[in-house]
């Protein structure tokens, strides 16, 4: 009886682990792998690829049409005025208060959009300052993220020029597995200024022989503090690895979106001469 | 049961892990800051007033290094937050430090042993901490005599060098150079050394002869010069801390630009030794004063510089039509030219890192000192004036010596290799020919 009742937990505890591991991506879409490459271009260069490419408009918009899927009808709401809310109820009967919110949050991050980038550069903590707004966006995470907030075009727009560069980066780091999704402009923006945060930060000694690229793998906490660091792979001079780190170090917290945890909790910096 | 159940949850955690483990988003950075990097240099603490003001002076002595060296600003000690008084008590604050955007703090002790004895002693401690890792990175202490404090605040100041830079220190170490004084109406040349910084400056021969181009053995604190001590040009060999002098080269015909091989066993010279007069580079080997001739050709061949592995040697030549430099393997085999382009190229030396050859170029009546990599791809220009010469790289590769001329007076100059922080070298007379010596012991 005994045996039989640890054989059946074991097995319930197996089968939960295995659902767990194995078909995350249907159950939790939300937990998908994204790593961001991120390369600073001039915004006539930006118009150029975006304008000579457009056959890759197509491209990306049929790969990110199966990750928004499960919300479909969610994409003209923003536009729409609040009190059709009602009407979506209906086709989510038991998320009834969500959409309201949802909706709520698309209109504050539209309006938070444009500032953000603008506010984000004078000030080095602005992490901190969210803080208590941060906790209410925990319970709504999911909901939110799958909310578009651009206009739908300019936002394809802004998906081709990244294919484009991600292209140029999986070329260059090859045999690479993390798997590469799509971000949005702002989440671009987002890793721009905190690439610009820890460069300014980063006091490195010009003219030093280049032996070989250095990872450093963050940790962060949500308030953009640091939970861990961990050389990944050393440049081959310990100097060059501890200034990088002093850097991290005297640039944290790092102005990562309080809303956007989950995207940023994990920061790799790369350095390649 | 409990611990199967243990082993269990364990691996089921790991599992959930190595699930998560690629979650990250990548930052390519590309652009860090090249701002010299704020250091704070603490003056030496000691119990009495004299171990207090030696301890003032190292700090200084340390502080200038470091900020010549143009990769390090060293903060005003005005600025520091934290009093001696503070740190005697409660030890190095963190914070303090952080707050004056201390990227480095060096603190130190010095004691004096046997003070108003004939040979008092220093017994110096220091230690450099991360303020932002809030550890200590390095900790070290010398003993040496007090007089030559100097000495030891050199060897400090190449310790945080190379601990925050990566690179060899360069701070022990001496430059030999041509001093021109005037001596009634006649202008004599002497030999005279001084430390990097311009301290400790002596000179070594009286100036009764004429001397020239002074080399230093890349191991020893030996000089390779010429000398013509009797009407004729010989090459001495001299040892700096006993200051024995001996001939090894005494040929027929002109023999000039000698250097040391990097194991200091031989020299490359020029020679126009039984060839009517055209120059050509010989290797001579110092034990067995066996000469070895290196280049066959009827242009001129001078100013040899091995390649720190010893391997290859590059020197002058107008065998192109005009003076360029180019490349042999050390017995002299395929030769290859490594520079083209305008202008006249001269004077090349091969740097102790061995990434760069320095040169002088001329071009258009002005003269500019130039870095070439070995492989003759890319050249960069580092300085220019109406009279830039004789370069020579300071032991760690990343600093140039030269002379300057400007006017009728030579003063030493020196530049990184990133053609950043030009600087005069103070010294007492006109100097000319400047050679850097390897790190002291």
């Amino acid at each position: 009886m005994r045996k039989a009742l640890l054989i059946s937990f074991f097995l319930h505890v197996f089968v939960f682990f295995f659902v767990m591991m194995s078909v995350p991506d249907n159950l939790f879409p939300k937990d998908k792998v994204q790593t961001i490459a991120i390369k600073l271009v001039a915004a006539k260069d930006v118009k150029k690829t975006t304008e000579q490419k457009p056959q890759k408009k197509v491209k990306t918009q049929q790969s990110a049409a199966p990750k928004e899927a499960p919300k479909p009808k969610k994409k003209p709401q923003p536009k729409k005025p609040k009190k059709k809310a009602p009407t979506v109820v209906k086709d989510v009967p038991k998320k009834s208060q969500k959409p309201k919110k949802t909706i709520q949050a698309a209109e504050k991050e539209q309006k938070k959009e444009p500032e953000k980038v603008a506010e984000k550069q004078p000030d080095p903590r602005p992490a901190k300052l969210d803080k208590t707004e941060d906790k209410k966006n925990l319970v709504q995470d999911n909901s939110k993220d799958a909310v578009p907030v651009e206009d739908p075009e300019d936002f394809m727009k802004a998906l081709s020029f990244i294919e484009d560069l991600k292209a140029e980066q999986s070329a260059m780091f090859e045999g690479e597995e993390t798997e590469k999704t799509t971000i949005n402009v702002a989440e671009q923006a987002e890793l721009a200024v905190l690439k610009k945060h820890i460069e300014r930060n980063w006091y490195k000694t010009p003219g030093t022989k280049f032996i070989k690229p250095l990872m450093l793998k963050l940790k962060l906490n949500r308030d953009g503090t640091l939970s861990s660091m961990e050389v990944v792979e050393s440049s081959g001079s310990v100097s060059l690895d501890n200034s990088l780190k002093r850097a991290v170090r005297k640039a944290a917290p790092l102005p990562i979106p309080s809303d956007k945890y989950d995207t940023f909790k994990e920061i790799e910096l790369y350095w390649n001469g | 049961m409990f611990k199967t159940i243990q082993i269990f949850a364990l691996f089921a955690s790991v599992m959930i892990s190595a699930f998560n483990a690629n979650a990250a988003v990548r930052i390519n950075l590309t652009d860090p800051n090249a701002d010299p990097l704020p250091t704070a240099i603490v003056p030496f603490d000691g119990e009495t007033e004299d171990e207090q003001n030696v301890g003032m002076q190292m700090r200084e002595v340390i502080a200038s290094n470091l900020q010549n060296s143009g990769l390090f600003n060293v903060l005003d000690p005005k600025a520091h937050l934290q009093s001696r008084q503070s740190m005697r008590t409660s030890g190095i604050l963190f914070n303090e430090w952080r707050l004056i955007n201390a990227q480095a703090v060096m603190t130190g002790h010095i004691v004096i042993l046997g003070m108003g004895t004939a040979n008092p002693k220093a017994q110096v401690e220091f230690k450099l901490y991360d303020p932002y890792a809030e550890r200590d990175i390095l900790a070290k202490s010398y003993t040496a005599d007090l007089r030559f404090w100097r000495h030891v605040a050199h060897r400090i100041s190449d310790d945080i060098y190379t601990n925050l830079t990566g690179e060899g220190g360069y701070f022990t170490s001496r430059i030999v150079h041509i001093a021109e004084e005037m001596q009634g109406t006649k202008k004599v040349k002497k030999l005279c050394v001084m430390d990097q910084d311009g301290g400790n400056y002596q000179c070594l021969t009286d100036g009764s002869h004429l001397v020239l181009t002074p080399r230093f053995n890349p191991n020893l604190q030996k000089i390779v010069y010429m000398s013509y001590a009797n009407g004729f040009p010989r090459l001495y060999l001299l040892d700096l801390p006993t200051g024995k002098q001996e001939i090894v080269g005494d040929f027929e015909g002109l023999n000039s630009s000698p250097r040391f091989s990097p194991d200091g066993k031989k020299l490359v010279i020029t020679l126009t030794k039984g060839h009517a007069g055209n120059p050509e580079v010989y290797s001579l080997d110092l034990e067995t004063k066996k000469l070895k001739r290196l280049t066959f050709h009827r242009g001129i061949d001078t100013s040899p510089s091995f390649s720190p592995d010893g391997k290859k040697i590059v020197f002058n030549s107008n065998r192109g039509g005009k003076p360029a430099l180019y490349v042999m393997d050390a017995d002299g085999n395929r030769v290859r030219r490594l520079t083209y382009g305008q202008g006249r190229h001269y004077a090349p030396v091969w740097s102790p890192r061995g990434d760069l050859i320095a040169f002088v170029k001329e071009y258009r009546g002005k003269f500019s000192i130039n870095v070439v990599d070995p492989e003759g791809e890319e050249t960069r220009q580092l300085t220019e004036s109406f009279l830039d010469e004789s370069p020579t790289w300071s032991p760690n590769g990343r600093v140039i010596v030269f002379a300057r001329q400007i006017g009728d007076s030579t003063k030493l100059y020196t530049i990184d290799l990133t053609g950043y922080n030009e600087r005069v070298l103070k010294t007492p007379m006109d100097a000319s020919d400047p050679a850097w010596s390897p790190l002291l012991k």
